[in-house]
């Protein structure tokens, strides 16, 4: 796999952070206020100073040493613990890039705006089951574990969201901001999956990651159409009928799955392969709430 | 379109090749989808002929061949003719004389280089019409307008110098009038080894030159009019610079005579060989050892002679006999065995020992032929069918009386017979023929028969020369030779020794070989002295000729090479296969 994101991407996330319904409380300190009541004055860690900052809270000491502008945190901001759940099933090896690796990229720079944020962040990659569980952790080291697990996938299998949910909960206590990448193309598991995480207190934020092609197939002919999961297949003479067919079939499936996630209130985004990282991270997520 | 390189274009084959495996490893296009339950139940597009017809027909596999083809194609170095000025027709004239048969330069002949030449001039000009003409004495139209190019170049590589003379415009505009005679042709380009003067304006000459020559000149025999014999006269030619050492080779037939001679430069020098008491008839003189130019070493002369048959008599005079033969052919009798054409033996013997030809009358050979006693004639009959002896006698004309039975050796062969017993025996080697009759010629009616000279004429053409009626000296290769009033003509064979093909009833033949042919007639042997046309000696040795002026005269049509724009035709192909096969890449890399 080719390198996932470079350092000068990285750095420009630095302004952007994950924003909280508030509902969850983490062990540690962070940039979410916690629900429980009282200030500590534990000293956590050091972070850049961003503009927006509480002056209060820069080192004016390290600046007279260092000439660098750190901003001290403490206890009192409790810490969130992020879930980044990818799909890794067969089906995400399609479209250039591949839709796992575009996963992998948002799921990186995401497990990275986490981290920096000094939440917790785990990494939950799933076919048909959990494949691995990198656990939420703070500090930059859990970024080279994500990395590195990332960076691993092989996609393959089918895809069974109800049943890696389920796997995902059992190993899982702590409810946080869980965040979903996949193409979504297992829609009967979804609702009992995201029922299963709603009743947790989980937050949710859904991304449907799809290749441009998926969305509006091109004129083919006279193709063999392969279910790279089941492995079955389909002949058909793909024209422009057969498009227009799909299309509609396509706009019905987005319609269930939006109906299913925008009636919990979850956040639900559609990412074609082709767009741009920044602007889904930079637009998208900033206008869908997400990120601030 | 003119093709220069027309085996390239069996390369195309490779385009068919193409197209079949394409057909055969054509595809189903394949895409993998992340879930068929989207796909399911999709109608597919009605016109499925059209759209696998349209996948049938790859666009990358159709520049794919044009860019082969038009590779293939100006490999074949396609030209075109374009018009430079007022133009018509070219024609392309070939000396085929024998002296172009001299060899020029890398044992190459001059007809050699100018064939060569011939076919540079076809591919420099691009006249839609050529006509080729050998000239010779007896020109040949070897490519017609109406022919190709390549016709008209396949017909020059099959052809062959002759050992024919030259010939002039004369024969140019015979050979030229079937296609519109010689104004026609607003170019005529010549090419020979010799100075043409007073060509017309669209005639323009290539000389070929090369090739040194020094020849016999003239040959000529005749009777030395005082003593028995012949004597021949030569002239031998050394055009050349340099004394050169030869030798003369002289012969009769029977005896040969050689002089070591040297030739001065620039010289032309005449020999004068007697032959005493030579009775030879056909002489021939060469010029040792051969140069460039071979054929006017060897000259050839048949002389025809007033010969009288010298015959031994043997026995008992017989003035019917001495009659016949002399009704055939003036005879001379010896008493001298050593040179006596025939030997007839009349009712006497002879020894086994005897050589020479013999004619037995009612004579014996003790030990091979023997006379037995006398018993009554029959019906005379012939023994041995289709025998040149009885060519033209009837057998029922003949009378026997009586005869005496004959004993004849195994190697003889009964030509008659007179009942059961032999009448008339031959006995032929390669060293003489043996005839002999058994009966005494008073006992039967052969004297007075007009069978007998005839069967005496068959007898004598059997064993010598009979003397012709025509005397022909010599004649020149391509020069018809008159057969007429010689007989009936039985073989005619060449210097080779290879028979001529003559129809029934044909009277002359056009000698192709310079050599001694033999004509066989039933009035006997006719020899014809054949030569390569004296002036084909005379061959300029002109070491190389001027190139055609190509620019110069009425030129009219030139060839536009096409293979540059076709082959870049190719590039641009080969570049928007490039950029096509980029975008499907591109396209075929989105498939999900």
């Amino acid at each position: 796999m080719e390198k996932l994101l470079d350092e000068a991407f990285l750095q420009r996330l630095s302004n952007l952070r994950f924003m909280s319904s508030g509902r969850q409380g983490g062990r540690l300190a962070g940039f979410h206020k916690s629900p429980r009541s009282g200030v500590s004055i534990e000293f956590a860690d050091y972070r850049e100073y961003t503009p927006g900052d509480d002056f209060r809270y820069i080192d004016w000491n390290i600046y007279g040493r260092l000439g660098r502008l750190l901003v001290k945190t403490f206890a009192h901001e409790t810490d969130l613990p992020i879930y980044l759940l990818t799909d890794a099933s067969a089906s995400m090896e399609l479209g250039t890039p591949s839709k796992v690796f575009y996963a992998s990229q948002l799921a990186l720079a995401l497990g990275y705006l986490g981290l920096r944020s000094l939440d917790r962040v785990g990494l939950f990659p799933f076919s048909n089951r959990l494949l691995e569980a990198v656990f939420p952790r703070h500090g930059m080291r859990q970024l080279g574990r994500i990395l590195s697990s990332l960076e691993g996938l092989r996609p393959e299998g089918t895809t069974s969201l109800d049943t890696a949910i389920s796997e995902f909960l059992s190993v899982t206590r702590e409810g946080g901001l869980v965040v979903l990448l996949s193409d979504l193309f297992d829609a009967d598991g979804l609702e009992d999956a995201v029922a299963r995480l709603r009743y947790r207190r989980d937050d949710i934020v859904v991304l449907q990651i799809l290749d441009r092609d998926e969305i509006e197939p091109s004129v083919s002919g006279y193709t063999q159409i392969v279910d790279v999961e089941s492995g079955r297949r389909l002949k058909m003479n793909l024209g422009r009928r057969a498009v227009a067919q799909y299309r509609k079939r396509f706009r019905e499936h987005q319609r269930k799955l939006s109906a299913v996630l925008l009636e919990q209130g979850i956040p639900y985004f559609v990412v074609p392969t082709d767009r741009p990282l920044e602007r889904v991270i930079f637009e998208d997520l900033r206008a869908g709430g997400i990120l601030h | 379109m003119i093709l220069q390189n027309l085996p390239a274009v069996y390369l195309a084959s490779s385009v068919l090749l193409i197209a079949v495996l394409h057909l055969l490893r054509s595809r189903m296009r394949r895409r993998e989808v992340a879930t068929l339950r989207l796909w399911e139940g999709l109608q597919g597009d009605p016109h499925a002929r059209t759209i696998r017809l349209k996948q049938l027909i790859d666009p990358l596999l159709f520049l794919q061949l044009l860019t082969l083809l038009a590779l293939v194609l100006a490999a074949a170095l396609p030209s075109i003719v374009t018009r430079i000025r007022g133009v018509s027709d070219l024609a392309v004239v070939i000396d085929g004389s024998a002296s172009m048969q001299t060899i020029a330069q890398d044992a190459e002949t001059r007809y050699a280089l100018a064939i060569s030449e011939a076919r540079s001039i076809l591919s420099r000009f691009g006249a839609p019409s050529v006509t080729v003409v050998q000239l010779t004495s007896r020109p040949t139209v070897l490519g017609t307008p109406e022919g190709s190019r390549a016709d008209a170049v396949r017909a020059l590589n099959g052809s062959e110098a002759t050992w024919s003379g030259d010939g002039g415009l004369t024969e140019l505009s015979i050979a030229l009038t079937p296609h519109g005679g010689l104004p026609s042709f607003d170019r005529v380009l010549l090419i020979t080894d010799r100075e043409f003067g007073d060509l017309p304006e669209a005639v323009e000459q290539v000389v070929i030159g090369g090739g040194e020559n020094r020849g016999i000149v003239a040959f000529s025999v005749r009777e030395d009019p005082i003593e028995p014999g012949a004597v021949a006269f030569v002239e031998i030619r050394n055009p050349g610079s340099e004394y050169a050492d030869v030798t003369i080779q002289i012969s009769d037939g029977i005896i040969e005579l050689a002089l070591p001679e040297v030739l001065p430069p620039n010289s032309s020098e005449v020999y004068v060989f007697p032959f005493p008491e030579s009775r030879g008839t056909t002489f021939s003189v060469r010029l040792l050892p051969e140069d460039a130019f071979a054929a006017d070493d060897a000259r050839y002369f048949a002389l025809d002679r007033p010969l009288s048959l010298r015959v031994r008599w043997l026995g008992e005079k017989d003035p019917y006999v001495l009659a016949a033969l002399r009704a055939v052919v003036p005879i001379t009798l010896t008493s001298s065995g050593m040179d006596a054409d025939l030997t007839v033996v009349h009712k006497t013997s002879v020894p086994a020992t005897m050589t020479g030809n013999l004619l037995l009358l009612h004579a014996e050979i003790p030990g091979r032929y023997e006379l037995g006693a006398m018993r009554e004639g029959g019906p005379v009959a012939v023994a041995a069918h289709g025998h040149p002896l009885t060519e033209g006698i009837d057998p029922a004309s003949i009378r026997v009386f009586d005869l005496p039975e004959m004993s004849v050796p195994n190697s003889a062969t009964v030509v008659l017979t007179s009942g059961d017993a032999p009448l008339l025996t031959e006995e032929s080697d390669a060293e003489r023929a043996v005839f002999a009759l058994a009966p005494d010629l008073m006992t039967t009616n052969l004297p007075v028969t007009v069978d007998f000279p005839l069967l005496i004429q068959r007898i004598l053409s059997r064993v010598t020369r009979l003397p012709a009626g025509l005397s022909f000296g010599w004649s020149q290769v391509g020069a018809p030779v008159d057969l007429s009033g010689l007989g009936t003509i039985r073989e005619l064979l060449d210097p080779d020794g290879e028979a001529v093909d003559l129809r029934t009833g044909q009277s002359s033949f056009l000698p192709a070989l310079p050599g001694h042919y033999t004509l066989e007639t039933d009035r006997g042997l006719f020899p014809i002295a054949v030569n390569v046309p004296a002036g084909e000696s005379d061959v300029a040795a002109i070491l190389s000729g001027p190139e055609v002026p190509l620019e110069s005269g009425q030129l009219t049509h030139g060839l536009l090479a096409l293979w540059p724009y076709i082959t870049i035709v190719a590039l641009l192909a080969l570049v928007a296969e490039g950029i096509l096969r980029d975008r499907l890449g591109q396209e075929e890399g989105r498939t999900p």
